[in-house]
């Protein structure tokens, strides 16, 4: 080969890196996040619509390629977890106040609606689904010591149950899902709208002597999330009941089948509180964002979301829904118990809290500390300075006050 | 020049490859770790901060402390089992080609099938370990959930990997001792021990140099063992978080790509350090 023939066969491999497929709209999702049959069904509706499946560490791929500025998705998903880590780079977003979604917020929840707005006001992220959380339980072992679940109504009634419970059933499975839980209910989180670092205050506080007591009274299992060990003691009956998300309803049905029917669903203790639950966001290499918009409230809409709950358990953001019949079904999982009920009591009661782009970085201090006190018995007040001391680091490294 | 083109054509591969995913990223970092960056908004130059954070930071030194804790552990089982498998390889005449494949499988199995099966073996209370432990009527172990036991189960999940790759390179060390030198020893009467500590071990020299050096570049970037066994945020006490482990939390997690890269300058000069260690070995080790 010649070099002329040479430098036109890298000039043709660099020609091909550069053309780009701007066709249509390609709309990033990852797996679960948006029912496959409405997808398909979109993708009739609007000629030009590409959906594609993105695998694991979603918020990796879009940010490598948002900072690379080429095979941007026109639509994307944004994960309740994600989508504050997104707010400094709003502008990547298209404000969708601007597409007239203002004119829809009264269809949807307040505080879900919120959750995709910046401290600015700037809105990237629509509403998909929400993660209300519930107290799931096991009837048969609370039957044992004549407990209610549905009578737990604060987190002392709650350790009390599991005082009676023990040591035959250990009531929490770790301190984590207790400081979790305790923090989703608080309005304020770690940093407020202002940038001020406010972990070190009485909310955060509480949420931490919650999760040390419960230590302390000898209830908790201290099982690390996502061990077999969890499914084993889920399905025994050693560990007897769970705070989580309406969707950890179907992690609990794959991961102890064997319990089925002995499970049911009462509200939170302490105060209803969201965990998870995701975002549809247009980035501002879309070409036609009116479409796009178009696209994703159709997605979005009141039937829709009755659609992916059917499909996927995606709890719908849109309280029309929650009445609908094909919702409403008893679930023999639970006993025939109707759990949407209850989620749906749970979702018109969580609070507006403003969420940092800093908070999992910040958060994820504490639930280190909680689980070196669990599991290797360091003192509770040490464990808390630690916390302290790291997040404040933090907070100066980020450039918060 | 000219007349050199196709040589230089059938090399360039190797350079373009290299140059772009290679020495690019290398100098990029080194770029990177005097900024703040995100990962997409703009870059903000901020001279030491990054190396001043690191060298105050307790994660990091924490993160080196376990990185060199879970070497030694995994690495000295490794090395001393692949020897020993390999002398045993080399003696025996029958289904050789089956161990070899038997011993060189793990090496080449998905990590994180692995590390999910190994995480089913020393799973706390349920775990195939304990039951075993619990059967015998020993003590269970909590293998996972505290700071030694998490650095043994990653420990021992490389040496299962690693095992058989190191035996089959000591194979192909051992098989280039002329057999006469084997032969002359046994005539003088030396046990199978004797020769493989007297003259095995001596006369394969530069092969377990080799094969230290390569465990340690690899043990000092352990990342998905320890990632799948204990998590990204490195299990109870922190005590499985590495330092590749730490770079792709701070990077990819939270996007401080910043502070990632000053980690990666880190981690750089640890493997360094440790390379001159080792060449300073075969320095000696040449001198008369």
């Amino acid at each position: 080969m010649n070099r002329r023939a040479f430098l036109a066969l890298a000039g043709l491999v660099a020609a091909g890196c550069a053309t780009e497929d701007r066709d249509g709209l390609t709309l990033w999702m990852w797996s679960g996040g948006l029912s496959e049959k409405l997808l398909e069904e979109a993708s009739r509706q609007f000629p030009g619509l590409k959906p594609l499946q993105v695998g694991a560490a979603f918020k990796s791929k879009l940010m490598t390629n948002l900072a690379g500025r080429s095979h941007v998705p026109d639509i994307t998903g944004l994960k309740g977890e994600d989508i504050s880590a997104f707010f400094p780079n709003a502008d990547q977003f298209v404000d969708l106040k601007s597409l007239g979604a203002e004119r829809l917020r009264p269809q949807y929840l307040d505080w879900k609606w919120q959750q995709g707005s910046t401290a600015e006001g700037k809105m990237i992220g629509f509403p998909i689904d929400t993660g209300p959380t519930g107290l799931f339980y096991r009837q048969d072992v609370f039957d044992t010591r004549g407990i209610k679940g549905d009578s737990l109504r604060t987190w002392e009634d709650y350790f009390d149950a599991g005082v009676e419970l023990k040591p035959n059933a250990l009531m929490i499975l770790n301190l984590r899902m207790v400081f979790i839980m305790a923090m989703a209910q608080s309005k304020r989180q770690l940093v407020d709208e202002g940038g001020r670092f406010i972990g070190d205050q009485d909310h955060v506080r509480h949420a931490w002597d919650l999760a040390v007591k419960a230590q302390q009274l000898g209830i908790n299992a201290a099982m690390q999330d996502g061990s077999p060990d969890v499914n084993a003691a889920l399905t025994t009956g050693k560990v007897p009941s769970m705070i989580g998300a309406s969707w950890a309803a179907a992690d609990l049905k794959s991961g102890a089948p064997d319990s089925a029917g002995t499970w049911r669903v009462a509200l939170t203790p302490g105060g209803a509180a969201n965990y998870g639950g995701s975002f549809l966001g247009i980035t501002k290499y879309c070409r036609e964002p009116d479409k796009a918009f178009e696209v994703i409230t159709w997605l979005l809409n009141a039937d829709r979301q009755t659609q992916g709950f059917l499909d996927l358990n995606l709890f719908p953001s849109t309280p029309d829904t929650f009445a609908r019949p094909e919702l409403r079904q008893p679930d023999d999982f639970f006993g025939g118990q109707v759990i949407v009920d209850t989620f749906a009591e749970s979702a018109k009661q969580v609070p507006i809290a403003y969420l940092s782009p800093y908070e999992v970085r910040l958060s994820i201090l504490f639930h280190d500390e909680l689980s070196s006190v669990e599991t290797l018995g360091k003192p509770p007040e040490e464990a808390w300075r630690d916390a302290q001391d790291k997040a404040r680091r933090i907070a100066d490294h980020v450039g918060l006050t | 020049m000219r007349k050199y083109l196709p040589q230089y054509l059938a090399i360039s591969p190797f350079f373009l490859l290299f140059g772009i995913f290679g020495l690019f990223p290398m100098v990029f970092l080194l770029y990177l770790a005097f900024h703040y960056w995100d990962g997409v908004g703009e870059m903000k130059f901020v001279g030491l901060d990054q190396f001043a954070f690191l060298v105050t930071d307790d994660t990091f030194w924490l993160s080196l402390s376990n990185t060199l804790q879970i070497w030694v552990l995994s690495t000295a089982p490794t090395l001393f089992l692949g020897l020993v498998i390999a002398f045993v390889l080399h003696s025996s005449v029958r289904f050789t080609t089956f161990y070899r494949i038997a011993y060189f499988v793990p090496s080449v199995t998905s990590l994180v099938a692995v590390a999910i099966v190994f995480g089913s073996i020393f799973s706390s209370n349920f775990g195939l370990l304990n039951a075993v432990l619990d059967w015998i009527g020993a003590a269970k172990v909590p293998w996972l959930t505290s700071e030694l036991g998490i650095k043994v189960s990653i420990s021992a999940l490389i040496v299962w990997q690693w095992t058989g790759y190191n035996a089959i390179i000591y194979l192909a060390g051992l098989q280039a001792i002329p057999s006469e030198v084997f032969d002359a020893a046994t005539v003088d009467g030396a046990s199978r021990w004797q020769i493989l500590w007297r003259i095995v071990i001596p006369m394969m020299r530069p092969v377990i140099l080799f094969t230290v050096i390569a465990s340690t570049i690899g043990g000092l970037q352990t990342f998905t063992e320890a990632q799948i066994l204990v998590g990204e945020e490195g299990g109870p006490g922190q005590a499985g978080m590495t330092m590749v482990l730490y770079l792709y939390q701070q990077a990819f997690k939270h996007n401080d790509f910043g502070y990632g890269a000053a980690i990666g300058v880190g981690l750089f000069l640890v493997v360094l350090l440790f390379s001159v260690i080792n060449w300073r070995l075969v320095q000696r080790g040449e001198r008369p």
